[in-house]
């Protein structure tokens, strides 16, 4: 069969799976992180679109998926149920700028934060970090092909 | 189980007259403190149930004391003691959170009958995830008045006409923000504005990208069309107009709330507008669930055609704090 391939938007604070020819996207990604999984098995690929580090500092929420710990939860889970298992799944990470640097206001320097918290929440669920590109100071758009793996980051600036 | 209350006053003789009001009444503890810092330490430590706090206080003053408890706890019950001829004070109090004042000297009648009062109130002050349609309708005209003081200071600078439409005031879910603006991989160029004070939120100022050129023609007196990338000094007058805009409009804000509002150095940035966004709308979500956005539009003439959007941002509880201050039925 043949299917014709299919830009899927993930906004921020989702998480989808898809699989091979769909590819997956984001766009104007700042002090997010867009955390994309791979299985180059199975071609299935998930992505999600997190704001903010940690659930466990945070009241209850109405949507979890802007947590980066549960949407990373969330996109294992999708990859688990389409057969994946996390041995072959590989992660890349893109996002965690800071789009206003210089004021050196303390709740702007979320994308750092949301970046080690990514990491760390990796390591914890044994998933391999196979590329990154994060932090400085500019937005990206990123495009993830569940085909080949392959994630591409557009700037603009 | 009886009642936690903590009190801070630097006189030991007003101590002593609460603590002897309340003794034999189920008052569980009656802890003291004579400063703010001591208090502030005490409130965490403690968790009273209701709170005593004295006005005029050595170091940190009755309201700085009020503004970082209500900041640890917003459900907190704190009461001020203020002496006569403290009307101001009282209203920036009631402001800033407090349920209730007892004037100096009081009686212990007057005492213990505020304080169970207000104990015994039903969960008065229960904060809704809403804004009612009356309390948005305030807000919006907040909004549009200060926004119109800084179409006027616009007016002022590039010697037209600026019309000011007020888009939207609405409190918008944190991950819901960037969706305002549509196509979040537009360029534009933000102007970025923490404010602190009585209130804390932000202003983000977007110029669309042709906007943000033609405003920077016009500012540095160049033919229509010229500028086509930033320099160094078309940055520096995008800041400049951003400042002098923000300023505009916050002194409005400050004038209509009645509240001390101090704006800061703002910084410019030119990218994608899904990303600018995001990342001051996570300032929020640091601390709240949802924000008070109020998006506005300036536009200039038609043959300067300059379009710009404001957005003011605070999360529900200072968007409660501000309707408190316009003497709104807030939360009830």
């Amino acid at each position: 069969m043949y299917n014709i391939p299919e830009d899927i938007v993930v906004d921020t604070a989702q998480v989808k799976v898809t699989q091979a020819p769909n590819r997956l996207v984001a766009l104007g990604v700042g002090s997010c992180v867009v955390i994309t999984l791979h299985d180059p098995m199975l071609k299935v690929g998930a992505m999600a679109h997190a704001m903010l580090p940690d659930s466990t500092e945070h009241g209850p929420t109405i949507n979890p998926f802007k947590f980066a710990d549960l949407a990373i939860d969330a996109i294992i889970k999708k990859m688990e149920f389409l057969g994946s298992n996390r041995q072959n799944m590989k992660a890349k990470i893109v996002g965690g700028a800071n789009m206003f640097p210089n004021l050196g206001h303390e709740s702007l320097r979320a994308g750092e934060e949301n970046v080690l918290a990514v990491k760390e929440k990796l390591r914890k669920e044994r998933i391999s970090l196979a590329g990154e590109v994060v932090g400085g100071s500019v937005g990206r758009s990123v495009d993830f092909d569940t085909v080949s793996g392959i994630v591409t980051v557009r700037v603009k600036i | 189980m009886g009642t936690k209350m903590l009190i801070v006053d630097d006189s030991a003789f007003t101590r002593r007259v609460v603590r002897n009001a309340l003794n034999g009444r189920g008052y569980r503890e009656v802890i003291e403190a004579e400063n703010g810092e001591e208090g502030l330490r005490k409130y965490e430590t403690e968790k009273p149930d209701v709170v005593l706090l004295d006005i005029i206080l050595p170091g940190l003053h009755g309201t700085e004391v009020l503004k970082n408890i209500m900041n640890m706890d917003e459900n907190a019950k704190v009461i001020m003691l203020t002496a006569v001829g403290q009307e101001k004070t009282m209203k920036v109090c009631n402001i800033l959170g407090s349920v209730g004042y007892i004037v100096k000297p009081f009686d212990e009648r007057k005492l213990v009958d505020t304080v169970e009062k207000i104990l015994h109130a039903k969960e008065k002050r229960k904060r809704l995830a809403k804004l009612t349609e009356f309390e948005e309708e305030a807000l919006r005209e907040v909004g549009h008045i200060s926004a119109q003081h800084a179409g006027t200071a616009l007016s002022k600078m590039i010697g037209k006409v600026v019309k000011v439409e007020l888009l939207a005031a609405t409190l918008t879910s944190l991950d819901g923000l960037p969706k305002l603006i549509g196509n979040r991989e537009a360029l534009v160029s933000g102007i970025y504005l923490p404010i602190t004070g009585d209130l804390s939120g932000s202003l983000l100022v977007i110029f669309p990208e042709k906007s943000a050129f033609t405003l920077v023609d016009v500012l540095l007196k160049k033919e229509m069309g010229t500028t086509k990338e930033f320099g160094e000094m078309g940055k520096s007058a995008l800041s400049e107009a951003g400042n002098i805009l923000a300023g505009n409009c916050l002194t409005a804000l400050s004038h209509a709330l009645g509240m001390h509002l101090v704006e800061h150095v703002p910084e410019f940035a030119h990218d994608m507008v899904g990303a600018l966004i995001d990342n001051v709308a996570v300032a929020f979500g640091q601390e709240a669930e949802r924000a008070l956005t109020i998006q506005v539009e300036l536009n200039a003439g038609k043959k300067i055609k300059v379009t710009g959007y404001f957005f003011l941002l605070f999360a529900l509880k200072e968007a409660r704090a501000m309707l408190r201050a316009l003497g709104a039925k807030a939360g009830v």
